[in-house]
């Protein structure tokens, strides 16, 4: 698996339409993130499925089963009272 | 009697507590700054109205444009209101921007700590913060907040202008120690096309961060559920605001609101929506949506779809453009931790399954409104 570099790609003052090759570099960075998760999955997958043919995966437990997103209840704080408020209904 | 903050039937009454404010955030969304301040027995009168309701317990919150501006009246109104006994147990809170604390709050607030909760904004690296709140970080004691309400959440809010640096910024937060919930603003600044990519590739060098650091749990932009966030077959996008449900807001005259969002602090007079309660069962989906496995954990704040789109199922792209990108960052953090792995979980197999459903999701593009 390649590393994958997401360091924001650096303004060339020598060229022009700077914005514009800019947001394409950030795109082609994007897409190689997408298809190195399409690597990965095949990659992790295949681990994970000789696992479970080896009768080799554990129940889970030491994961919190409940849905957690970490904070307010609808994910959105800016603007809502939602981190002062659901973030503490969390136990 | 003394509230607990947490607990079955709690409700948070929201009080307009001032227009007045000393910074000028990048991203604030309060339609004018005033000296103008709710009067002492208006506040009484609507706590007292509350208080007399049956309920569990019953949180106030002084909001406002920056309420320690009052810290008079909001002790003021603490004290009276303890002063008295009351069927149901009572509370108070303030998000503030932690400027304004003297050395003279502070003993007051240490000895109220436990029915008074202050929550900082603050927005990562100082840097950041200087950047988006008007260059305020030297201004304020964060230790003090730390120590005094060390359970209480701190706002992280992202602008367009740190949504490059979030990776830092959220590691700066983890590093003091705080819990806190990081959100973005773009309502009032629209982002450019490279702020947008700045924010994904600081995402994935955040979960590249916790996937290196496994003992951090990851903050509430990346999921480590991912089964989780599928929507079953058939199952409409649910309402997750408390808005007109266990929060409503009141204004300076007294008048209620489902949450500050209709309100006039934010919207011209007739635009508000008035009432303190909004039907809970109504369909809220937004039909651009009804076809995303996302749609049943995709947040969605209906004040601000209604204060800038005019419709209260109305999301905003840019906010679905932003989700995605969060999605697809939590599907390479947990790919990457179980690829370190030596032995797996059910869990772990339930989340492949799910990273595979996802990845079809996207490339066929059921997942996204345009
Ligand atoms: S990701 Fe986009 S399409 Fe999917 S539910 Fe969220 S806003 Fe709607």
């Amino acid at each position: 698996m390649m590393k994958m570099n997401f360091e924001m790609p650096n303004r060339n003052p020598e060229q022009e339409n700077q914005e514009g090759s800019l947001i394409e570099q950030i795109g082609e960075k994007i897409e190689e993130v997408k298809s190195g998760i399409a690597e990965m999955i095949e990659e992790v997958g295949k681990k994970i499925e000789q696992a479970e043919e080896a009768g080799d995966v554990k129940e889970s437990g030491e994961e919190k089963e409940e849905f957690d997103n970490n904070g307010s209840s609808c994910g959105r704080g800016h603007g809502c009272m939602g981190s002062m408020w659901c973030g503490r209904q969390r136990p | 009697m003394k509230g607990e903050y947490t607990g079955a039937g709690r409700q948070l009454l929201g009080i307009w507590l001032t227009n007045a404010c000393n910074l000028r955030c990048t991203y604030c969304y309060i339609k004018e700054k005033s000296d103008l301040t709710i009067d002492f027995d208006k506040a009484i009168e609507i706590i007292h109205s509350q208080l007399r309701q049956p309920g569990g317990i019953l949180e106030v919150s002084f909001m406002g444009a920056e309420p320690l501006t009052r810290f008079d009246l909001i002790r003021r109104i603490v004290e009276t209101i303890l002063a008295e006994d009351w069927p149901r147990p009572v509370c108070f809170s303030a998000a503030t921007n932690g400027t304004l604390l003297t050395e003279e709050m502070k003993p007051w607030l240490v000895e109220h700590r436990d029915v008074l909760m202050l929550g900082l904004s603050y927005d990562g690296e100082d840097e950041a913060q200087d950047i988006n709140r008007s260059g305020s970080s030297a201004a304020i004691d964060r230790d003090f907040f730390i120590e005094t309400w060390p359970d209480q959440m701190w706002k992280m809010t992202i602008s367009r202008d740190t949504a490059g640096r979030i990776d830092r910024d959220i590691i700066a937060m983890h590093e003091r120690g705080m819990a806190f919930s990081a959100n973005a603003a773009y309502e009032e600044q629209a982002w450019t096309e490279e702020q947008i990519g700045g924010y994904e590739l600081a995402l994935y060098r955040l979960a590249r961060y916790y996937a290196d650091h496994p003992d951090v749990q990851p903050c509430n932009l990346l999921y480590s559920r991912l089964d989780a966030v599928i929507c079953p077959e058939g199952e409409r996008q649910p309402c997750y605001c408390s808005a007109g449900e266990s929060f409503s807001f009141f204004d300076m005259q007294g008048r209620a609101y489902p949450c500050h969002m209709f309100s006039p602090m934010v919207l011209p007079e007739e635009r508000t929506l008035h009432g303190q309660f909004l039907p809970q069962d109504t369909d809220y989906e937004d039909p651009r949506c009804s076809a995303c496995p996302l749609r049943g954990v995709c947040y969605t704040c209906m004040g601000t779809n209604y204060a800038y789109r005019g419709d209260l199922r109305k999301r905003d792209p840019m906010h679905c453009r932003l989700f995605m990108a969060q999605i697809r960052a939590s599907m390479y953090m947990m790919l990457l931790k179980a690829g370190r792995k030596t032995r797996y979980t059910q869990q772990d197999v339930r989340n492949m399954a799910a990273i595979r459903t996802l990845n079809e999701a996207f490339e066929s593009g059921r997942i996204g409104m345009e």
